[in-house]
């Protein structure tokens, strides 16, 4: 009889969890396609599609509305974010005046991303965005609560000596409302390949793929966002979240 | 199909067995094998699988409608046009631009960056008093104008300032309220009482450590303050 179970456990659990990984890959491959199809089904149909995919026209196409979606952001009081990866520099903006510049140590995006038709392009940056939601490591208002002294006594028992900042780990994400989740890691390091795999991401990948694995075992197509992945310095990284607003908007140039 | 790999997969237990495995060893290396194979798709060849090119070539065939290129003179007059419009944004005199997370500043004159240094900003420090008041020291960020500059500068202490030391606060106006000296040689006005200023403490230039105010090193500020004309443009993020 234990024989039996046994042998039904042995072949019962590895088909299950064969059909299970097979039912997510499948899913989340049409989550990607589907994504696709909306993106540049959904774009404008006078945006023309030159034979060639990296033509003089699309460049000359993504430069005027890199320039024309700056401008509009321009128009906001808030500092704005322009992401430029085609030069690989990641800027803060207000009014159209360039407060920071920071060279990226690396980048990489998703697949779709890169694939994406002139009329696709068009639907997803031809325009600013608005982050909806971010996460980071750490705090936006680095605020620090301090009672007042009663007395000069108790004032100068309190310590006052500020000597350096501290040393975080600053890696941070948003969200924006075309779907585009955008990472940083910040890092002065080199060992590009390891930067990546640190807690803080490994916990967001693991979230995403429980969340996605949920949605499948339902026969549900899971939802999907095309990453940016940026890797620009520690200090860089630290003052562009906090000299962000709560939603930002956000010029992106592939 | 199914059927052989069925078949396939029982010949490999059966190859296992045959190896003189233990029987009970073989069910629990059967289910890490299988998990370590669950985990590999979902984890590594799922993402991996989502970055293959081919999904999106076969799709661009139906998506895309072909054409031969247009003509992009249009386009590059455009693009002058618009790095004009962009270009005419930044000022074309001085400005100054703070940085309060790296506690530094940039002084532009003529878009050209002259001079660059530590500085000092806001501590977010919230100071709570016992009477529901409190005070948030944080340099606040934006466009300002220079609204005035003093040489000189005479520090009339706000009520924070005696909270923050455990000092019964004075009526205003009272000599205890102004402090000559700790302010350096020049103060550059921001609006709302924030000021660039010098510092007596110099070894905190480059740290969060003030109420609000920027503070500077003193051949820094003289530079930001013969530079800097009263209306011209600074920056905080």
């Amino acid at each position: 009889m234990k024989h039996t179970l046994l042998k039904i456990l042995t072949i019962f659990v590895p088909v299950l969890l064969l059909l299970v990984a097979l039912q997510y890959s499948i899913f989340s491959v049409l989550s990607v396609r589907k994504q696709y199809q909306d993106i540049c089904d959904s774009a404008e149909n006078n945006i023309p599609q030159p034979n060639e995919e990296d033509s003089t026209w699309v460049q000359l196409y993504k430069e005027k509305t890199w320039l024309e979606s700056r401008l509009n952001s321009a128009k906001s009081d808030s500092i704005c974010l322009s992401i430029n990866l085609k030069d690989s520099v990641i800027q803060l903006e207000l009014k159209g005046v360039v407060l920071l510049s920071s060279p990226m140590i690396t980048y990489s995006t998703d697949r779709l991303l890169k694939e994406l038709t002139p009329g696709g392009y068009h639907n997803l940056f031809s325009k600013e965005v608005q982050a909806i939601n971010d996460l980071s490591t750490i705090e936006k208002v680095p605020l620090i609560i301090k009672q007042a002294p009663k007395d000069t006594i108790e004032y100068a028992r309190q310590s006052h000596a500020v000597d350096s900042l501290p040393n975080e780990e600053v890696h941070w994400l948003m969200q924006f409302e075309n779907g585009i989740e955008l990472h940083i890691e910040g890092s002065d390091s080199d060992l590009h390949k390891k930067i990546w795999r640190n807690k803080f991401w490994q916990k967001q990948n693991f979230a995403t793929t429980l969340a996605k694995l949920k949605k499948t075992l339902r026969f549900e197509t899971p939802e999907y966002h095309p990453r940016i992945m940026v890797v620009i310095s520690k200090t860089d990284a630290k003052a562009i979240y906090r000299a962000l607003p709560e939603k930002p908007l956000i010029c992106i140039r592939m | 199909m199914k059927t052989k790999l069925l078949k396939y997969y029982l010949q490999s237990l059966q190859q296992i067995d045959r190896l003189k495995l233990a029987r009970n060893i073989r069910t629990p290396l059967v289910l890490i094998i299988s998990v370590l194979v669950f985990v590999s798709v979902i984890l590594f060849f799922t993402p991996w699988l989502m970055n293959q090119p081919l999904f999106f070539k076969t799709q661009q065939k139906h998506a895309e409608q072909k054409m031969e290129e247009p003509d992009a003179t249009m386009l590059k007059v455009g693009i002058v046009l618009l790095q004009k419009k962009i270009d005419r944004l930044t000022p074309g005199g001085v400005y100054l631009v703070i940085n309060t997370s790296d506690n530094s500043f940039s002084l532009y004159k003529n878009k050209e960056l002259v001079r660059e240094g530590a500085c000092s900003t806001g501590s977010y420090i919230k100071l709570e008093a016992g009477n529901e008041k409190s005070w948030i020291f944080e340099t606040p960020k934006g466009v300002f104008t220079i609204r005035g500059k003093v040489t000189d500068p005479v520090w009339r202490k706000p009520d924070w300032a005696f909270v923050e030391e455990g000092l019964a606060v004075p009526p205003p106006g009272d000599p205890s309220r102004y402090e000559y000296g700790v302010l350096g040689d020049y103060a550059l006005s921001l609006g709302d009482g924030y000021l660039i200023h010098g510092t007596l403490y110099k070894r905190f230039l480059g740290l969060p450590v003030t109420h609000g105010c920027v503070r500077m090193g003193d051949d820094d500020l003289e530079t930001v303050y013969n530079t800097l004309p009263i209306g011209a443009k600074v920056f905080i993020f």
